[in-house]
């Protein structure tokens, strides 16, 4: 079942300012997808549109087969948001601060007390629940955020930046706690602009840039959009024949192959003509690498 | 009225109870306006009436036919249960206006008020449990100042004459229906100005107008200009109620959720 649908979804705001340009997107139930792009592509605004804080321009979109602009009350009940600018009360305890977000998702208070005390452990915030928020640093606001979109066990997390601020303890203890909660069927939309996170945690992706959507699938998917094939890194003392290489750092060549069967043969080739290899490894693309790839790319349509 | 909308009534409330400098301003001027101002009217007319002259015009005012000692009893009468109670309506425009802006303004300012837009409640119920809290604090305060009010006049005409102060009819329709009016028309001001508004002191700024016809009636009693019956009081108080509730009504209907958290 698809958690979240977006069909030519457009958002223009008063000044002509496209933030979200013709975006279609599905996203399966338990997925964690990851909605990348730098700042100002149009993240934040898609998650506002999709729990039904914005109006769209044109297009639709759903959320557990709820319409976002019809019924966004009925989103919110289910969902979780995490943003930046979505804080929580200074003059409040971290504990009152859940309590009051419990009841506002409509749970019994002793049922936010229970529900919170475990949020806040699994969080590392025990020690700091009668704290008042104020006294809080940024990474604990940003974990207590979190925790405060959990409260009611949605079943659509939106999060935008969720690991911003936080020491790589806490983010580990975060990004461990969202893993946990796809295995147990919870949907995530993470925005996000750091690329080797997304790719430590997420299933699924799409690449936003100036509002328009890039690419979007598995990380096989983006990979077959770029290049599926394999970069092998080596050292030897004899050049490889039959391969364009290029030279990089600290005397390695790099060159690209379609499939790893090929690595074999040329190694043989190279001993075969007295090289001596003392480094050979091959990866295929990265997220980062695909993404600058398609940045590229769409920079250069733009520019046609 | 269910559960999640008395949540966020109890945190507005808490809210401003917490916040020293906001309390503050809720419990002075109410105690300046409904108890020192009252009292000072007092001594000055039951202990120094000779000091009396700049009242002269109010005085004028009073029946012809009354002894020296049933005119500063009648002035008295006048200051307190037709004067005072023009006054006394500062206090819920001041409260409703502070509590208003912190619930509204403050709450933007603070980024607070997206994080409970996310919640499952309709902007109108949000909007609703927020001008609730704003009427509850305004409407305590105010009674309770007026409770206050009456119980210290009373002591202090014991202990100069044995004399009573008995709130009179422009009271009843001051405190039942001026006061929720004025309240709710403090409130409006605050919610149409809250998407403009950026901070709370401007928010506040705005609900300040409400001020100056209030002043200008007080100045136009005192000076004998003017003297509102108790009939009026009650007319303009169940009309200003109406338009109140039509207006709050406009203003929180014409709220999106894009306009508040733009």
């Amino acid at each position: 079942m698809n958690a979240i649908r977006i069909e030519h979804i457009r958002k223009v705001f008063s000044e002509h300012k496209v933030a979200v340009d013709d975006i279609s997107l599905q996203i399966e139930e338990g997925q964690i997808f990851g909605f990348l792009g730098p700042n100002g592509a149009g993240k934040t605004t898609m998650v506002k549109l999709l729990v039904g804080m914005l109006e769209p321009s044109a297009g639709s979109s759903s959320v557990m087969n709820i319409d976002s602009t019809k019924d966004g009350v009925s989103i919110h009940a289910i969902s979780g948001v995490l943003t930046e600018h979505a804080m929580m009360y200074d003059h409040l305890t971290a504990m009152d601060n859940l309590v009051f977000f419990g009841e506002v998702f409509g749970l019994e208070k002793e049922e936010s007390i229970a529900r919170g005390m475990k949020l806040l452990e699994e969080l590392d915030l025990l020690d700091a629940k009668d704290q008042k928020l104020g006294t809080y640093s940024t990474g604990m606001r940003q974990r207590l955020s979190l925790a405060r979109a959990l409260i009611h066990k949605p079943r659509v997390l939106f999060l935008d930046e969720p690991t911003s601020g936080l020491d790589p303890e806490s983010a580990l203890r975060v990004n461990q706690l969202i893993m946990k909660l796809a295995k147990q069927g919870v949907t995530i939309f993470l925005c996000t602009h750091q690329l080797r996170y997304a790719q430590e945690i997420c299933t699924s992706y799409g690449l936003i840039d100036h509002g328009k959507l890039l690419a979007s699938g598995t990380l096989e998917d983006l990979r077959k959009q770029i290049y599926d094939g394999y970069t092998v890194r080596m050292k030897t003392s004899v050049m490889p024949i039959h391969v364009d290489y290029v030279e990089v750092e600290d005397g390695q060549i790099e060159f690209k192959l379609d499939s790893e069967d090929r690595i074999a043969d040329i190694i043989r080739d190279i001993v075969q003509r007295n090289g001596n290899i003392t480094h050979v490894s091959s990866r295929k693309m990265s997220l980062e690498e695909i993404y600058f790839a398609l940045m590229k790319q769409g920079g250069m349509q733009d520019e046609s | 009225m269910n559960r999640k909308m008395k949540a966020i009534i109890r945190k507005d409330i808490r809210s401003i109870i917490d916040n020293k400098r906001y309390l503050w301003t809720l419990l002075l001027l109410p105690i300046f306006l409904g108890v020192v101002f009252p009292s000072i009217f007092v001594v000055l007319v039951k202990l120094v009436p000779t000091d009396m002259n700049d009242m002269d015009a109010l005085i004028r005012l009073l029946p012809q036919n009354l002894s020296e000692a049933e005119i500063f009893d009648a002035l008295l009468d006048m200051i307190l249960n037709q004067t005072i109670p023009i006054f006394f309506m500062l206090i819920p425009i001041m409260c409703a206006s502070v509590m208003a802006a912190s619930s509204f303004v403050g709450e933007k300012e603070k980024r607070t008020l997206e994080t409970l837009l996310y919640s499952p409640l309709s902007l109108r119920d949000v909007f609703k449990a927020k001008v609730l809290a704003s009427t509850i604090m305004s409407l305590v305060i105010t009674f309770a100042t007026f409770g206050l009010m009456v119980v210290i006049l009373n002591i202090e005409l014991q202990f100069i004459d044995q004399s009573t102060f008995i709130p009179g009819f422009t009271w009843l329709w001051v405190m039942c229906l001026l006061v929720p009016a004025v309240t709710l028309m403090s409130i409006v001001f605050i919610v149409k100005g809250s998407a403009k508004s950026k901070t709370m002191e401007e928010a506040q700024q705005r609900a300040s107008f409400l001020v100056m016809p209030i002043v200008l009636i007080f100045i136009s009693q005192f000076t004998g200009l003017l003297m509102i019956q108790p009939i009026y009081i009650l007319i303009a108080g169940a009309v200003l109620l109406v338009i109140s509730y039509v207006l709050l009504q406009k203003a929180t209907a014409a709220f999106t959720y894009e306009k508040l958290i733009q």
